[in-house]
């Protein structure tokens, strides 16, 4: 390639990322003024919440927590003052855990993040080989068996999953703990706490991945019988490749793209999920912090996981239409 | 030969269970605990949250402790006064006792904690502590509370827990709901913080200068966070935690987990949490407001099978919303009003409400508290039995702040169930629900009901200031005749809460406080 070209094609890849990144700022604008709104149409405060909570009935109490909290102000000037702190990086405090916004998120950040990349790994890795080899094997009864155990994957529910692994496993073998993130309360090399919490991810990880696992296989199956019988592959069975570098190289790179659509969109519900099985397993994530937040009206909080999810889900869609150009040369940024 | 060996083999299980009952007390070990909610700090002065409370509880002191039958026991204070007219109250202070930091504890702490710290601040008490004018500090040994009017429920109002001894070397003159320390405590009590991972797990360790000497028995307590109701039942049956408390797995689940033989369960040590469910009415409401309709709802509502179907049977039928724990203020001789469907519907029809062509006599809404499983099902039991005797009912459910909302400031409902702590004390967790000085739209857990009668609130307000018992108990009697006979509640349940141990733990039942308490009593047997 002429350095030109090679110069005008990088020029064009920055352009894209810049603009797909202003979108994505005006978007991240539209988000958080809809949600502070939508939080604060709803009837209560976090001052009732953290009031009732103790069982406060005394007005002078509850009108200082009030004014403490900044809620006996204006509506417009409670929304200028939000966009005002996010706009400065500040998260403000979380009314209803007493810390600050941003502390209590990078907290929860390590076990989330450690729950959802096992799971989509675990998911990808599963549903990929599962799907190749129900293609590989169409209308056999290995591929029913595939099918049968992907629609059962499919149709249980996480929180179920959760509670029968648990009953198997703790309750009964007494092989796995079955809540949090480790249980080492001393000094512990770390090696032991590596082994500790690997023990801890287990469960909670098979729970939140076994529905994408049929998600995946069931794409990828249908994704490998499409590509199969393409010219492409009966061209490179003509030239005498081997049956693995077909099905690889040939194939599986062109049925993978499906799952890369579905993995980037899935992020998110992913972090939904992650609720309820952090819930179950008492799993120190985003996910349960978000389900308390918005449960005690913590306006600050909720918007600050937000903030960060939606930045996450932005940045992934954007991560996948770049895998997308290594694994389909056609494929050109725009 | 048989009956001989049957014997022996008999006197050797008696031996055994002897030196069960006889066993010393074991050290060490880590005593695991479930909370169902992660705490939002651990300052008790200032939430009164049982989340918050069952772990600062262990880290803190308090002036006095209470047996099970609420006789004050020496906990910071040696000893204790009143003076006959109520308006001056002395404690002597234990001498040599350290702050978790190594300084010394004096009465200045305690005059920092009444007038500065939970006195003001614990949104329970603050109405009882407003009371006292000053606290006096004569020595750092003697604290003397000068009363403004005498305050009848103080003396039963200091469990660790509530009126929590703060360190004022570490909380005066700052922000006590921004000090650091709100969530890196330091204390006096049995168990010093050692760690707090946010989300997972809260980490005690024994105090080794704790004031009694000898305790505590255990070296660690962990408190781990697992929001599931089927998993809390789960780790405590597979002994993955040693204690639930609160009733914080399914009722139903606990009868199976107590019929374990590696589990035990109590309802003793929810003194300060006695707790009564009821079904209370809006009284500006256009039909609800009237007496027979609310007593014709009273007789269609079989409290029996609530009881027995929704808790389990975990409490009594209550005739009166003072738990019947409170002996010092409860009384069943009230007017009663029996399961009477028949009853009903004609008291109904003396009202004025007969059936319409369509059977039907009037809507009516149905709110509940939106804790716990348990009032979404009495709810859905209510609204049957409203069907029955020609009430069409709507259930509502809401989230916390909604529900809040809808009670206490829009108010455009008509029958809510709930439930209301009694606190130690009738003054403390009656009063504020019934009163009509208490009437205020807007603030959560006053009287929501707006129910209004001048003799109620003069029994109350003479029930607060008088020290006798004796007249104090007359007074709560005549309160629970008029709120009967008037029924702006329907009383449903007096609630036993309970907690489910590995049997290995022992003694953690022994205090008013139960759980709540220090734990430094508490040990466990050896595997």
């Amino acid at each position: 390639m002429d350095p030109l070209a090679e110069r005008a094609a990088a020029l064009n890849f920055l352009r894209y990322i810049l603009r797909r990144l202003a979108q994505a700022a005006l978007l991240l604008g539209i988000v958080i003024v809809l949600q502070f709104l939508l939080l604060h149409l709803a009837p209560g405060d976090v001052a009732d919440v953290i009031a009732g909570e103790s069982q406060a009935s005394d007005p002078a109490f509850v009108q200082q927590l009030r004014s403490e909290l900044g809620l006996d102000r204006p509506l417009p000037l409670q929304l200028l003052l939000h966009l005002q702190r996010v706009l400065t990086l500040d998260w403000g405090q979380a009314h209803s855990m007493d810390a600050p916004v941003w502390q209590l998120i990078a907290e929860r950040l390590p076990g989330t993040a450690l729950l959802m990349v096992s799971a989509l790994l675990l998911a990808i890795v599963l549903g990929v080989a599962m799907g190749m080899v129900a293609a590989l094997h169409a209308r056999s009864g290995l591929d029913g068996l595939i099918s049968v155990l992907a629609l059962l994957c499919y149709a249980t529910p996480g929180f179920l999953v959760g509670i029968g692994l648990i009953l198997v496993f703790t309750v009964q073998l007494q092989w796995l703990p079955m809540s949090g993130m480790s249980s080492i309360y001393g000094d512990a090399s770390w090696w032991q706490r590596s082994v500790d919490t690997a023990r801890h991810l287990l469960m909670p990880m098979l729970s939140l991945s076994l529905f994408y696992v049929a998600t995946y296989t069931r794409l990828m199956r249908a994704a490998m019988l499409e590509v199969l019988p393409m010219d492409h592959v009966r061209t490179a069975r003509a030239k005498g490749l081997g049956r693995w570098r077909i099905v690889w190289h040939h194939a599986a790179r062109n049925a993978l793209l499906p799952i890369v659509t579905m993995a980037g969109l899935q992020v998110s519900s992913l972090l939904g999920g992650s609720v309820i099985v952090e819930t179950i397993f008492g799993w120190p994530g985003i996910g349960r912090l978000a389900f308390e937040a918005v449960f005690k009206r913590d306006v600050p909080l909720v918007m600050g996981i937000l903030l960060l999810s939606s930045v996450l889900v932005l940045l992934v869609s954007l991560l996948v239409d770049l895998i997308y150009t290594r694994l389909d040369p056609r494929i050109r940024l725009r | 030969m048989i009956p001989l060996l049957k014997f022996l083999a008999a006197a050797l299980t008696l031996s055994a269970s002897f030196a069960t009952l006889a066993q010393e007390p074991a050290r060490g070990g880590t005593l695991t605990v479930a909370l169902p909610t992660e705490p939002v700090h651990l300052n008790s002065a200032i939430d009164t949250t049982q989340q918050v409370k069952i772990v600062a509880g262990k880290i803190y002191s308090g002036l006095v402790k209470y047996d099970l039958k609420m006789n004050m026991q020496p906990d910071l204070a040696e000893s204790w006064s009143v003076a006959p007219d109520g308006r001056t109250i002395t404690f002597k202070l234990r001498k040599a006792v350290k702050w978790h930091d190594g300084r010394d504890f004096t009465s200045a702490d305690v005059a920092f904690s009444i007038m500065k710290g939970f006195g003001p601040n614990n949104g329970l008490v603050r109405t009882t502590f407003a009371n006292v004018e000053s606290v006096q500090t004569p020595d750092s040994h003697t604290a003397v509370l000068v009363m403004r009017q005498p305050a009848a429920a103080l003396m039963s109002a200091l469990p660790v827990a509530t009126a929590t001894i703060l360190p004022a070397h570490i909380y005066d003159n700052t922000d006590i709901r921004r000090n650091p320390a709100n969530t890196r405590p330091i204390g006096t009590g049995p168990f010093m913080f050692s760690e707090w991972r946010r989300g997972d797990a809260i980490v005690l360790v024994r105090n080794p200068n704790y004031f009694e000497a000898g305790k505590p028995f255990l070296d660690r307590m962990v408190f781990k966070v697992i929001p599931d109701t089927q998993a809390r039942g789960a780790a405590v049956e597979s002994g993955a935690v040693d204690m639930v408390f609160h009733s914080t797995v399914a009722a139903s689940d606990a009868r199976r987990l107590d019929s374990l033989k590696n589990l035990e369960l109590t309802t003793d040590g929810y003194h300060f949490d006695s707790t009564v469910s009821f079904a209370e009415f809006n009284m500006q409401h256009p039909i609800v407001g009237k007496r027979e309709v609310r007593q014709a709802l009273a007789h269609a509502i079989d409290r029996k099978f609530v009881l027995d179907n929704v808790w389990m049977g975990f409490g009594r039928v209550a005739n009166s919303p003072v738990h019947y724990g409170l002996r010092q203020a409860h009384t069943d001789s009230v007017p009663q009003y029996s399961y009477d469907l028949k009853r009903a519907e004609q008291l109904l029809d003396e009202a004025g409400y007969k059936r319409g062509a369509n059977g039907m006599r009037f809507k009516l809404t149905i709110d509940f508290v939106p804790f716990g499983d348990q009032y979404p099902k009495v709810a859905q039991y209510v609204r049957q039995q409203f069907i029955q005797i020609g009430i069409d009912a709507d259930v509502r459910s809401s989230d916390f702040a909604t529900w809040v909302r809808r009670i206490w400031t829009v108010r455009d409902w008509a029958l809510n169930l709930s439930a209301l702590t009694n606190a130690s004390d009738p003054s403390i967790g009656i009063q504020r629900a019934y009163s009509s000085k208490n009437i205020v739209p807007g603030t959560p857990f006053t009287n929501g009901t707006h129910f209004r009668n001048a003799d109620l609130d003069t029994y109350f307000e003479q029930a607060s200031v008088n020290t006798d018992p004796a007249v104090r108990k007359r007074h709560f009697a005549a309160i629970q005749r008029i709120l009967a006979t008037e029924l702006p509640v329907i009383p449903l349940v007096a609630i036993d809460q309970f907690t489910i141990t590995n049997n290995r733990v022992r003694n953690h039942a022994t205090l008013a406080d139960g759980v709540y308490g220090g734990f430094a009593d508490v040990w466990m047997a050896p595997n």
